[in-house]
């Protein structure tokens, strides 16, 4: 498949956020797709085509998942994914405000790939997205929906 | 309360006893009058006694020399003199007796002088009839006047002496009946005398054993006080912990939510910077100023929520090696201890009870400080040394107390500023001139603080201040071996 249409799903609450990450990732010349959905509910259905997502819900490469979001949060969600058999093997990155130990453990135990902290300085944020962009665009080789 | 009429009660029951001795003391003066008057009445009545039978041998005494007299008058026979001689002296020994008497009635004083008169001119005439019936036996003869004579005298003598026994008799009925009404008094004396001591008893028994069940209730009540004193305690001691939880929570929510919104201040402005790059003009400038004083904000922030990690993110107690401590610290240090051209020594220091990662703060705040606020041409030195302070036996445990000083040779402070010091975000200089929040030394106290340490400092301006810790190598959590700090999150090791 073409690198390059990979879609990368944000899950977040915070539209200044979203507005930020998709300007950072115009910055980093990372050209993917990026998709948002702003809460944990929304990420499950966006995953399982269901509501308002349905025919409209790209297969995510990578998703970007926040922590504390209204309904259902993210440690909530990635539980949910990872106990999924059809969702689990989606790489899911935290890329969360939160800096402490108990979230980061509790993160890597629920399965997720990788645990970032969003950067304070939009520069940070735009040096972050490139890094994301090479190692889970370039290098990763991550499986399709339809792979057994 | 109880307590408050405790002496009005005992006041009562104290005039009640002093009542029943006194009651009691009467008693006894009464049973001794009785007694003394029921001996001193038998003495009487031993005297009456006595008068009457000595009256009694007189008149056998007499009417025996009378016997005596009339045989030998009759028959002219000596031998009837025999008694009459023997009856003259037991009368003569008689009659001294009546003498020396101390009768208690005067009359019978007279009676006495009375009766003395009769007999002995009774036997006075007596005598000169034997005298003359000796000179002549055969032909004397009393004359029937002088005979008459005789018995008139006798009768006399005989009245006299029934006055004196009937007087007596009198005496000793009366002395009698003074000495019933004595023992009747006595008797009565006694019954009342053990009454009262049987009733004090009663009453004393009484009295201790309400005293013991007064007390008995008193120290119940302070019981029950004590228990509620405590329980009040305990739900304001929870409460303390409560509230103080609910404020680090506060801290910690606040300081991490703050951080949100300024995070996107500093990114818009960035963004705003690099997308208008050149187009802004004056705009820049106050765009760098908005930043620097959000960027300000974060650090603020950043070390409030370090200060409030001091007890949020606490963790338990373990042996601390303070030299490896150091060690690090140091070498966190290096790069400005290098720029500052600094020198740095320690002394051999001890391992105790302590949040290690703390310890690593509190040492890196101290030396950091240090090296920061030195003097320009004069080369930093900075000395840490320690020793023991003092040791408290606890039962089987020993706690050390170790002093260390973290000593410096930099620009010091006016001591006035003491307490400014160890308070959050309290700076003594511009922050142009050294950088920083003014964070660290409150950090370091509440460090020392949740070790259940001191810290003190000596300042002179110009010349170094020194830093003074009281540690202890076991912390009392760990000497009583129950309490949990409120402030750890987890049991203390040991």
């Amino acid at each position: 498949m073409d690198k390059k249409t990979m879609v990368i799903l944000m899950a977040d609450d915070d539209k200044d956020d979203q507005l930020l990450a998709r300007d950072a990732m115009i910055e980093g010349h990372v050209t993917n797709e990026l998709h948002f959905v702003n809460d944990g509910v929304e990420l499950l259905q966006y995953l399982r085509g269901e509501g308002e997502f349905a025919g409209n819900n790209p297969w995510p490469s990578l998703i970007l998942l926040d922590l504390n979001m209204p309904r259902k949060d993210g440690r909530e969600a990635l539980a949910e994914i990872k106990s999924d058999p059809k969702l689990r093997r989606i790489p899911v990155v935290i890329l969360t405000t939160s800096k402490t130990e108990e979230d980061m453990l509790r993160g890597y135990d629920l399965g997720a790939a990788s645990y970032l902290t969003k950067p304070v300085t939009f520069q940070g944020l735009v040096e972050l997205m490139k890094a994301l962009g090479k190692y889970w665009v370039e290098f990763v080789e991550i499986p399709m929906p339809n792979d057994h | 309360m109880p307590h408050r009429n405790k002496p009005k009660f005992f006041r009562g029951w104290a005039i009640i006893i002093i009542v029943l001795v006194g009651f009691l003391a009467i008693n006894a003066t009464q049973s001794y009058r009785a007694l003394s008057e029921l001996v001193e009445n038998e003495n009487d009545a031993n005297l009456t006694k006595s008068v009457l039978r000595t009256i009694k041998d007189l008149y056998s005494s007499v009417q025996e020399a009378e016997l005596g007299l009339r045989g030998f008058f009759l028959t002219g026979a000596e031998s009837y003199l025999g008694p009459y001689y023997f009856a003259l002296s037991t009368i003569d020994e008689n009659l001294i007796e009546m003498r020396n008497y101390d009768f208690q009635i005067p009359e019978q004083i007279d009676n006495t002088k009375r009766l003395e008169l009769v007999i002995l001119e009774r036997l006075q005439e007596a005598g000169s009839h034997i005298l003359q019936k000796q000179a002549d036996p055969d032909s004397y003869r009393i004359s029937s006047e002088k005979m008459r004579q005789s018995y008139d005298s006798m009768a006399e003598l005989g009245e006299v002496i029934r006055t004196m026994e009937e007087l007596e008799y009198d005496l000793l009925e009366r002395q009698s009946e003074r000495a019933h009404r004595s023992r009747q008094n006595l008797l009565y004396t006694i019954v009342i005398a053990n009454s009262v001591g049987l009733l004090l008893v009663i009453l004393v028994a009484y009295l201790i054993r309400k005293a013991l069940k007064t007390q008995l209730l008193e120290a119940e009540h302070l019981e029950m006080l004590v228990h509620q004193r405590t329980e009040e305690l305990e739900h304001y001691s929870n409460e303390l912990q409560r509230s103080n939880r609910e404020l680090q929570d506060f801290a910690f929510v606040a300081s991490h939510d703050l951080q949100e919104p300024l995070r996107k201040i500093r990114a818009f402005g960035d963004r705003l910077k690099s997308v208008y790059a050149g187009k802004l003009g004056d705009g820049e400038d106050y765009i760098d100023r908005m930043q620097s004083a959000a960027s300000r904000m974060s650090r603020l922030i950043e070390d409030l929520l370090e200060f409030s990690r001091v007890s949020t993110r606490a963790k338990p107690f373990g042996p601390v090696d303070l030299n490896q401590v150091m060690n690090v610290v140091l070498d966190n240090l290096e790069i400005k201890i290098q720029e500052r051209n600094a020198q740095v020594t320690a002394t051999k220091l001890p391992i105790i009870d302590a949040d290690e990662s703390q310890m690593h703060q509190l040492f890196q705040n101290l030396i950091g400080n240090a090296i920061k606020f030195t003097q320009p041409d004069i080369q930093p030195q900075i000395s840490i040394e320690c020793q023991v302070y003092e040791t408290v036996k606890l039962g089987e445990l020993e706690n050390t107390v170790y002093e260390i000083k973290v000593k410096d040779n930099g620009i010091g402070f006016d001591e006035k500023y003491i307490e400014k010091i160890f308070t959050p975000f309290q700076r003594l200089h511009g922050r142009d001139k050294y950088e920083g929040t003014g964070i660290g030394l409150a950090i370091c106290r509440r460090i020392v603080e949740r070790h259940q340490g001191t810290i003190e400092v000596d300042s002179i301006p110009g010349e170094g201040s020194t830093f003074t810790l009281y540690l202890n190598s076991r912390t009392k959590d760990q000497l009583v071996g129950t309490e949990i700090s409120p402030f750890t999150e987890g049991t203390p090791n040991g």
